[in-house]
C-alpha cells in the first residue's frame, strides 16, 4: 500500500492566511466586543484577583512575610467545595461557608506551627511557606489523586442578559462577594478595635506591644482572615475553574504581581491593582490573546515600579494603609 | 474377536478419546517470560484525561493478551508488562522518560501519547519501535516512528466537511481557538484549511495560554466576530468544558460547536444536555455505539466495568488499537525485534479494532515524507445526542474519498503555513 490516491479538486483554495495583527483593525476588534461584556468579564476576573491578593496583603503587612502557600489555601477552598457540594451534596453556599472555615482554621494552624516560631526571621518564613505549599499539594494529590481534574457542577444555572452582556449568576455572585469583602475588610480594619490593633501591629510592632496589643493573637487573626479570603476565592470560583492540586500556582503569581503593583501592605492598593490587572487581562485576552496578556501584565508591573518603586499606593512608612 | 476383547477395545478407544479431550481442555499455561511495553502520556495536568484514558485502554489490552497466555513468540508465551510514566504534556519530560524506558527499563516498544517527534531521534538512533497518535510527528528521518490507532490531524477535516455538508449547510463562518502549543497550531491549521476550502470565512483563529484562568474573554472575542460555528480544535478536555460553558452563558444557542473530543461529564456539569444536543460534533464517538463493532463494544464495557459508568474516554480506544497492531505484528513476525516488527507492520494488511471497516491504509508519503501512518479507511464522526447523553456515530468519513476531493487544497494550505515535512 503506497498511500491514498487523490484526484482533482472540486473547489481550489487560493486564499492566503490572515496576518496575525493588523493595527488598523485593532480598534475595530475592541469595539466588536461590547463594552458591557468587557465590563462584566473584567469585573469577574478583578474580583478573583482582589480576593486572593487582599489576604496576601494582610499577612505581609502584619507579619512581613510573603506567604507562598497562599495559593494552596485557595486550592483547599476549591477542594472543600468539591468534596462537600459535588461529592457530598451539601448546598453550594453552605459548602462555601464550611470551606471558608476549613481554610481559615488551616491558616491559623500554619501560623501557630510555622510562622509564629519563625517570627523575626523573614527568610525562614518564606522558606517555610514554600514547604507548606509543597506539603499541601502532595497531601491533596495523594488523598484525592492528581490525574483527572475535579469537576464542580454549576451551582446557579441562570444567565443574566443585560444590554449586550451575558453574565452567569454564579459569576455575578463572585463579583458581589468581592465587593462585599472589600467593604468588609475596610470596615474591619478601620472601624473595629481588632482591625485597629492589626494596623497598629503593622505600623510598629514594638509600640503596639507597649500599648498592650497581643502580637501573637493579632497575627493569628490576620492569618485567619487571610486564609478565609483565599478560601472564599477558591470556593466561589470552583465551578468555573480547573481544580487540581497545583491550581494555586497560577493564581499566586498573579496575586504577587497585584500585591507589588498595589503597594506592599496597602489594602487600597491591592484593590486598585486587582481592578487594573483584571481589566487588563480581560481586554488584552479579548483583543490579542491570553499569552500576551500575561506578558503585558509583567511589563505593566515593571513600568509601574520604575515610576513608583513602592507601588501605586505604597508608602515608605510601614503598616496597613 | 470375542465379546470381551471387543469390549476391551471399545473401552480403550473411549479412554484415548477422553484423554485427548481432557488434554484439549487444559487451561493455557501461564506465560513465564515477560516483555515490557513502555508508555508516556500526560497523567497529570490539563491533558490528564487523555493520558489516563490511553493508559487504561492499554491495560485492558494487556490483560486480555495475558489472559490468553501472553504474546506467542518463539513457541513461548510472553506476559506483557506496562511501564507507564507521566509525560505531563511536556516535550522535555517525554524525551527524558523515553530514554529511561529504553535504556533502563529495556522495553520492547514505546508509545508516546504526545510529542513523539521529540523522542523520535533517540528512538531511531536506538532502533526502538515507537508509536505516536499524532500524524504530524512523522518524518522521513525517523523510520521507527509509526502513527497508529488514531487519525490525527486528518480526522479534523472530515469533521468540518460533515458539519457543513450534512448537519449545518447554512453555516458560512467559523471561529477557532486552542491552547498555545505546537500541536494546537497544527490542528488549527487543519480545521481552518478545510473550512476555507469549503468556502467558509475564518472569523477568529487564535491560541490561548495554558495558564488561562478565565475563558470568558476568549469566548467573548470569538462571539464578537459573529461566527456561525465555534471550534475548540484539540483543546485539552479541561479547557474544552470551560469554553463550552462560556459559549452557553454568552448566548451561542444555534450554531454547531466542533471539537476533536470532549470530557462529556465535565461539560454536562456546566451546560444542559439539551442545549448541547445535536450541535456538538467531535471525532470520537463512544465505543458503545453498535456501529463501532463488537470488539469496540466489548472494550467499552470492560472499561466501564473497571472505572465506572460514564467513565469512558476515547483515548482508551486509540491506545488499545495501537497496542493491538503491535501485538499482531509481533506474533506475525515471531519476534520482538523493533526492526522486524516494524517491517512486518509495514508489509501487512491491518484492521482497526473499531468500525468493522476495510483494511487500514499506509499513508503519509506526501504530507509527512514517509508512509508510516496506519490510517483507517473510515473514520467516525460523532454527534452528541442530548436525549441519550452520548456521543453517537453521525457518519463515517471515507478517508480516501476525502483525500481525493480535498487533499491537494489542504497540501497547499499546509505549505503556505510551513507545516509540510520539508519546511
Amino acid at each position: 500500500m503506497t498511500g491514498l490516491p487523490h484526484g482533482t479538486l472540486l473547489e481550489r483554495y487560493s486564499g492566503k492566511p490572515e496576518p496575525f495583527l493588523k493595527w488598523p483593525e485593532l480598534y475595530v476588534e475592541i469595539m466588536e466586543v461590547s463594552a458591557e461584556q468587557i465590563l462584566v468579564n473584567g469585573l469577574g476576573l478583578s474580583g478573583l484577583y482582589i480576593m486572593v491578593a487582599l489576604g496576601l496583603t494582610l499577612v505581609f503587612s502584619v507579619m512581613r512575610i510573603l506567604n507562598f502557600a497562599h495559593g494552596e489555601f485557595y486550592m483547599v477552598g476549591a477542594y472543600a467545595v468539591w468534596l462537600l457540594y459535588a461529592q457530598g451534596n451539601l448546598p453550594f453556599l453552605a459548602a462555601v461557608a464550611v470551606g471558608i472555615l476549613i481554610v481559615s482554621a488551616l491558616s491559623i494552624i500554619v501560623y501557630l506551627g510555622l510562622f509564629r516560631p519563625l517570627q523575626g526571621n523573614p527568610l525562614g518564613g518564606y522558606l517555610g511557606s514554600i514547604g507548606i505549599m509543597f506539603i499541601l499539594q502532595v497531601l491533596v494529590g495523594q488523598i484525592w489523586g492528581v490525574g483527572v481534574n475535579k469537576v464542580v457542577p454549576r451551582a446557579f444555572s441562570q444567565i443574566i442578559h443585560i444590554s449586550d452582556a451575558y453574565l452567569g449568576v454564579h459569576r455575578l455572585i463572585v463579583i458581589l462577594a468581592s465587593f462585599a469583602l472589600i467593604g468588609g475588610v475596610w470596615f474591619f480594619l478601620h472601624k473595629t478595635k481588632m482591625g485597629q490593633a492589626l494596623r497598629a501591629c503593622a505600623q510598629d510592632t514594638e509600640a503596639a506591644s507597649l500599648q498592650g496589643i497581643n502580637l501573637n493573637k493579632t497575627s493569628a487573626i490576620a492569618m485567619g482572615i487571610s486564609g478565609a479570603l483565599a478560601g472564599v476565592a477558591g470556593a466561589l470560583m470552583s465551578p468555573v475553574i480547573i481544580i487540581n492540586p497545583y491550581m494555586g500556582g497560577s493564581i499566586i503569581l498573579k496575586a504577587f504581581v497585584v500585591l507589588i503593583v498595589g503597594g506592599m501592605g496597602s489594602v487600597e492598593g491591592a484593590v486598585l491593582a486587582g481592578f487594573l490587572f483584571g481589566f487588563l487581562d480581560s481586554v488584552i485576552t479579548c483583543v490579542l490573546d491570553s499569552t500576551i496578556a500575561n506578558l503585558l501584565g509583567l511589563f505593566v508591573m515593571l513600568g509601574v515600579l520604575a515610576i513608583r518603586p513602592l507601588g501605586l499606593l505604597g508608602r515608605e512608612t510601614s503598616g496597613i494603609t | 474377536m470375542t465379546l470381551s476383547k471387543r469390549c476391551m477395545l471399545i473401552m480403550e478407544l473411549l479412554l484415548v478419546v477422553v484423554i485427548v479431550m481432557l488434554g484439549a481442555c487444559q487451561p493455557t499455561p501461564a506465560p513465564t517470560k515477560t516483555v515490557k511495553f513502555g508508555y508516556t502520556g500526560p497523567l497529570t495536568g490539563p491533558a490528564a484525561m487523555w493520558g489516563i484514558g490511553g493508559l487504561r485502554g492499554l491495560e485492558i489490552w494487556v490483560d486480555r493478551v495475558n489472559d490468553k497466555g501472553g504474546l506467542q513468540v518463539g513457541g513461548e508465551g510472553y506476559k506483557v508488562e506496562v511501564i507507564a510514566l507521566d509525560g505531563k504534556a511536556m516535550p522535555s519530560e517525554v524525551l527524558k522518560l523515553t530514554r529511561k524506558l529504553v535504556l533502563e527499563d529495556e522495553v520492547a516498544v514505546v508509545s508516546n501519547f504526545l510529542f513523539g517527534d521529540v523522542a523520535a531521534p533517540f528512538c531511531t538512533e536506538n532502533k526502538m519501535l515507537q508509536f505516536t497518535i499524532e500524524g504530524h510527528n512523522l518524518h522521513p528521518d525517523w523510520p521507527y516512528l509509526i502513527c497508529a490507532g488514531n487519525a490525527d490531524p486528518e480526522y479534523m477535516a472530515p469533521t468540518v466537511m460533515f458539519t457543513k455538508e450534512v448537519l449545518f449547510p447554512e453555516i458560512e463562518s467559523i471561529a477557532i481557538c486552542s491552547q498555545d502549543t505546537e500541536s494546537g497550531a497544527i490542528w488549527r491549521t487543519w480545521y481552518a484549511a478545510q473550512a476555507k476550502i469549503m468556502g467558509m470565512e475564518i472569523t477568529y483563529e487564535k491560541a490561548f495560554s495554558e495558564d488561562t484562568l478565565d475563558f470568558a474573554p476568549i469566548v467573548s472575542a470569538m462571539l464578537a466576530t459573529n461566527p456561525d460555528a465555534l471550534c475548540w480544535d484539540g483543546s485539552y478536555p479541561d479547557f474544552n468544558a470551560l469554553l463550552t460553558e462560556q459559549a452557553y452563558i454568552q448566548g451561542f444557542n444555534e450554531g454547531p460547536i466542533i471539537s476533536s473530543s470532549h470530557d462529556k461529564d465535565a461539560t454536562l456539569a456546566k451546560v444542559p444536555a439539551n442545549w448541547l444536543g445535536r450541535r456538538f460534533i467531535s471525532s470520537y464517538p463512544g465505543w458503545d455505539d453498535p456501529e463501532m463493532g463488537e470488539v469496540a463494544n466489548s472494550v467499552y464495557a470492560e472499561y466501564e466495568s473497571r472505572h465506572g459508568e460514564g467513565a469512558w474516554q476515547c483515548d482508551a480506544g486509540i491506545i488499545y488499537d495501537q497496542a493491538s497492531y503491535w501485538g499482531e505484528a509481533v506474533e506475525m513476525a515471531d519476534s520482538f525485534d523493533s526492526t522486524v516488527v516494524r517491517d512486518t507492520l509495514l508489509s501487512s494488511e491491518l484492521y482497526s479494532c473499531f468500525g468493522n471497516g476495510p483494511a487500514s491504509t499506509w499513508y503519509g508519503e506526501e504530507i509527512y515524507g514517509i508512509a508510516n501512518y496506519i490510517l483507517p479507511k473510515r473514520w467516525p464522526i460523532a454527534v452528541f445526542h442530548g436525549e441519550e447523553n452520548r456521543d453517537a456515530v453521525g457518519a463515517w468519513a471515507d478517508m480516501g474519498a476525502w483525500w481525493d476531493q480535498y487533499g491537494e487544497g489542504l497540501m497547499e494550505v499546509l505549505e503556505e503555513q510551513g507545516q509540510l515535512w520539508w519546511q
